[in-house]
């Protein structure tokens, strides 16, 4: 049974993209085929991390200028390469990771906003161009289900209430509302859930709060301990000058959550005063929380992307990000 | 006479699946009564006839002269030479429970006898009478078996069901020993999904006709709905019967096309609003449906999402029935006019203007103080509109505003319009409000009170409203000595 997921949020930088490429990749170590799609259509970032130039773009399939085979990216390798420290990654059983790109040229971009080059209608009429490239998207889907054999296909959505984020919320099955601790953020995604994911839910979509950032770890990268560390699902410790800090875990029952933290003198979620926002919105939009990725400086302020889930498996960021299928698999 | 066994044409197979032949199957033909399935076979018969085939035709429902005379453009001597008819009912001094597999039997006699003549000429191929292959176009090369049962569902009444499925799969492996091409008819109804769905899996595919009256005119339609080994688009194909008793075959008819992905639907189709969705298709729509709006049923999907700022109004009181048609729409025409004039309307703003019949509804795509300076400036214009009227025609006002998307539509008549959750919302809003009220929803009443000072004295928060379908709502009011209505809006049962 094919799962699309989609990561979506109320506005850019919540991570969106970061969690679904490491989601992706990971899922398919476990063995899984797995096809993310980019359909941060106004902003695509993808591509940065995996630092491969398709000859077709998700795009050129929209306009029917590409077929499925032009589009995808076997990224496979990518999973089995080297790390940093020279260990090979396994993949466990025969997981294929299959990415397909958006095209980040400004024509390109005001082609998908606009719906024009498809023969689309003049002034004052509706430009069906632009239905016809939903058609195409939906299209997509069924073929990566059924001709693809996909277990799973994740989106990367574009942020907020716009054409193609609603298309793609449409066409999953399970929705990530991803969001990082502010009050903008917050209430934002307060509102966005009010206006649409109601339409989602009442029609057999999941949704889930998937928080982001919720905690500040200043470690330097050299100090995970990648061999010790492993990259179970369990809850994470890692070490510093001696020190055990434990991330913040989420606690995720029916429509309730807390945030607790053990730590050693880390701020946490609870002492910033975001615990009882988090479950009053949690409450209001109807949504439990399905993990709580604290924030890592090392990804944070790193100068390029890169597949942290892959490159350091030992990195708690890589644990939650287990975590997080763990709990998508139980969905 | 030289005859193969290989692929055998049924009729209309060129349409139907876009080739000339299949390989020999055994089909059952399904169609309400009266849909045309005994012409069809007959049809076949004389096809297979005319093209050096040998046929068998089983009827519980003919007797001899009645089938003779159904095919009395064939001569005598061929059709005693090149077909055999079988009314199992007639077997006589037979056990009615012994009739069918009797009826096998002879089946098996006359296949067996005919293979065997083929044999003695040439191995593998059948040889049937000479006469027959003067009468051919195509020549002897081409020539098969054929069978025709028609129909199970008079062999179902007479003999019951146990019987006719023993005979049926009995002659399905009689036919594949020996390569015959053979069309069963069965009746279907609403009563026997069960029998034709048991019986249907013993066949190598299914043939389908259906019936239909528009405007006191039949049509019938045909699709080879399944073949087994053959991967294929079932299409209705028209197809109507001559004053000579013919079929001719017509163009593809468009099987149902789902609405939303507009590619044809081969299974079972799910229906919502009349519409037909491939099953997987139906949920994905709700969820634009919703999202965009459900009257997209009627105008199809939306193409673009707008965020703008909404001024909804409406005229207090206007469905009064003391009042005159003419004396309503005075009070629109003014109310339109008085707005028309007021600056923030003039602005140089891109906006969106809907009638709504006893108000409007105006989108500002870009400035968010727009529609609170409109309601401001239409409430002073109103003041002194309505000190120079009489009671009865004084323009009473109810502004709803909001921040929000709208998506594009097209509507009945293929004009762009809008709809959407920022709209709804307005909407919604100004259905709380009496008259004079300006309610505000929160996302906009808190990004102008953040913008200016005046606002902060003007806009004063109301509290949390229940709107329809059980939404929360946060109110702001808009008032001072000048515009609005400083009382609070009484709270409505929805």
């Amino acid at each position: 049974m094919s799962k699309c997921i989609a990561f979506h949020s109320y506005k850019g930088g919540t991570g969106k993209t970061t969690i679904a490429s490491n989601f992706a990749a990971l899922l398919a170590k476990k063995g899984y085929n797995v096809f993310l799609l980019d359909l941060d259509v106004y902003a695509p970032s993808m591509q940065s991390y995996f630092k491969k130039e398709p000859k077709k773009w998700i795009n050129d399939y929209l306009y029917s200028n590409a077929e499925l085979d032009d589009i995808l990216l076997d990224l496979t390798p990518t999973i089995s390469e080297k790390n940093y420290d020279g260990a090979k990654n396994k993949n466990h059983g025969n997981g294929k990771l299959w990415v397909a790109f958006s095209n980040s040229k400004k024509e390109e971009i005001y082609k998908l906003e606009g719906g024009t080059g498809g023969g689309g209608g003049g002034a004052g009429k509706q430009d069906t161009s632009k239905i016809q490239l939903l058609r195409r998207f939906i299209l997509l889907r069924e073929h990566l289900i059924s001709q693809y054999d996909a277990d799973y296909i994740i989106i990367d959505t574009s942020p907020g209430i716009r054409y193609w984020s609603i298309n793609a919320l449409a066409v999953a099955d399970t929705l990530f509302l991803t969001l990082k601790m502010g009050d903008l953020d917050i209430e934002g995604t307060r509102k966005m859930a009010d206006e649409i994911y109601g339409s989602f839910t009442k029609f057999g979509a999941k949704s889930y709060l998937l928080l982001n950032r919720v905690d500040g770890y200043c470690v330097p990268l050299e100090s995970f301990d990648t061999k010790r560390l492993s990259s179970s699902a369990s809850t994470t410790g890692n070490t510093k000058a001696g020190t055990t800090i434990t991330p913040a875990t989420t606690n995720l029952t029916d429509n309730t959550h807390s945030i607790s933290s053990e730590r050693s003198g880390l701020p946490t979620s609870r002492e910033h005063g975001y615990s009882e926002v988090i479950q009053t919105l949690s409450n209001n939009v109807r949504m439990n929380v399905i993990s709580a990725i604290p924030c890592y400086c090392d990804i944070q302020f790193s100068r390029r992307e890169y597949l942290t889930a892959l490159e350091h498996p030992g990195h708690p960021f890589a644990s939650k990000v287990e975590e997080l299928i763990k709990s998508m698999e139980a969905i | 006479m030289i005859l193969f066994f290989h692929q055998v044409r049924i009729p209309g197979i060129s349409r139907l699946m876009n080739r000339d032949s299949i390989p020999d199957s055994m089909l059952l033909l399904t169609g309400t009564a009266g849909s045309g399935k005994s012409i069809y076979c007959r049809q076949f018969f004389l096809e297979g006839i005319n093209h050096g085939d040998y046929c068998i035709y089983v009827s519980s429902t003919l007797t001899d002269k009645q089938y003779r005379s159904q095919f009395n453009s064939i001569s005598e001597i061929d059709l005693n030479n090149n077909s055999k008819f079988i009314n199992p009912y007639y077997y006589k001094d037979i056990d009615p429970s012994k009739k069918l597999s009797i009826t096998v039997d002879e089946i098996r006699g006359i296949i067996t006898e005919i293979k065997n003549s083929s044999n003695k000429k040439r191995p593998g191929r059948f040889d049937i009478k000479p006469e027959i292959s003067k009468n051919k176009d195509n020549g002897p090369e081409g020539s098969s078996m054929l069978l025709i049962v028609d129909s199970l569902t008079h062999l179902l009444a007479i003999f019951g069901e146990k019987a006719v499925e023993t005979f049926v799969t009995d002659i399905y492996y009689l036919l594949k020993m020996f390569e015959v091409e053979a069309i069963f008819t069965l009746t279907t109804s609403s009563s026997n999904e069960y029998e034709t769905n048991r019986l249907s899996s013993i066949f190598d595919g299914i043939l389908e006709i259906k019936l239909e009256e528009r405007n006191q005119t039949f049509t019938r339609n045909i699709r080879l709905l399944s073949i087994k080994g053959l991967h294929h688009n079932p299409t209705w194909i028209r197809f109507d019967i001559t004053s000579e008793g013919s079929l001719t075959f017509g163009e593809h008819l468009h099987s149902l096309v789902c609405y939303l992905c507009k590619d044809p639907i081969f299974d079972v189709p799910v229906m919502y609003s009349d519409l037909p969705f491939h099953s997987s298709h139906l949920d994905i729509y709700m969820k634009l449906a919703g999202a965009y709006g459900f009257h997209i049923v009627e105008v199809g999907l939306a193409s673009e999402v707008i965020n703008a700022n909404f001024f909804f109004v409406d005229i207090v009181g206007l469905s009064d029935p003391s009042y005159s048609v003419t004396k309503q729409r005075e009070k629109i025409e003014n109310l339109n006019n008085l707005i028309i004039s007021c600056d923030a309307f003039n602005q140089d703003d891109k906006k969106i203007i809907l009638p709504t019949g006893d108000g409007m509804v105006i989108g500002f795509l870009l400035n968010p103080e727009l529609p609170i300076q409109l309601s401001i400036q239409l409430h002073q214009k109103l003041r002194d509109y309505n000190a120079e009227k009489s009671n009865g025609d004084v323009i009473g006002v109810r502004i709803g505003l909001n921040s929000g998307s709208v998506f594009t539509v097209n509507d009945v008549k293929n004009n762009q319009n809008y709809w959407g959750p920022g709209i709804i919302l307005a909407r919604r809003i100004m259905d709380m409000g009496n008259n004079l009220h300006i309610l505000i929803a929160d996302i906009l009443a808190e990004a102008l009170i953040a913008l200016k000072d005046e606002y902060k004295t003007s806009i004063k928060s109301i509290g949390t409203y229940q709107v329809k379908h059980g939404q929360s709502i946060k109110l702001y009011s808009a008032f001072s000595k000048d515009f609005g209505n400083p009382e609070i809006p009484a709270r409505k049962d929805f």
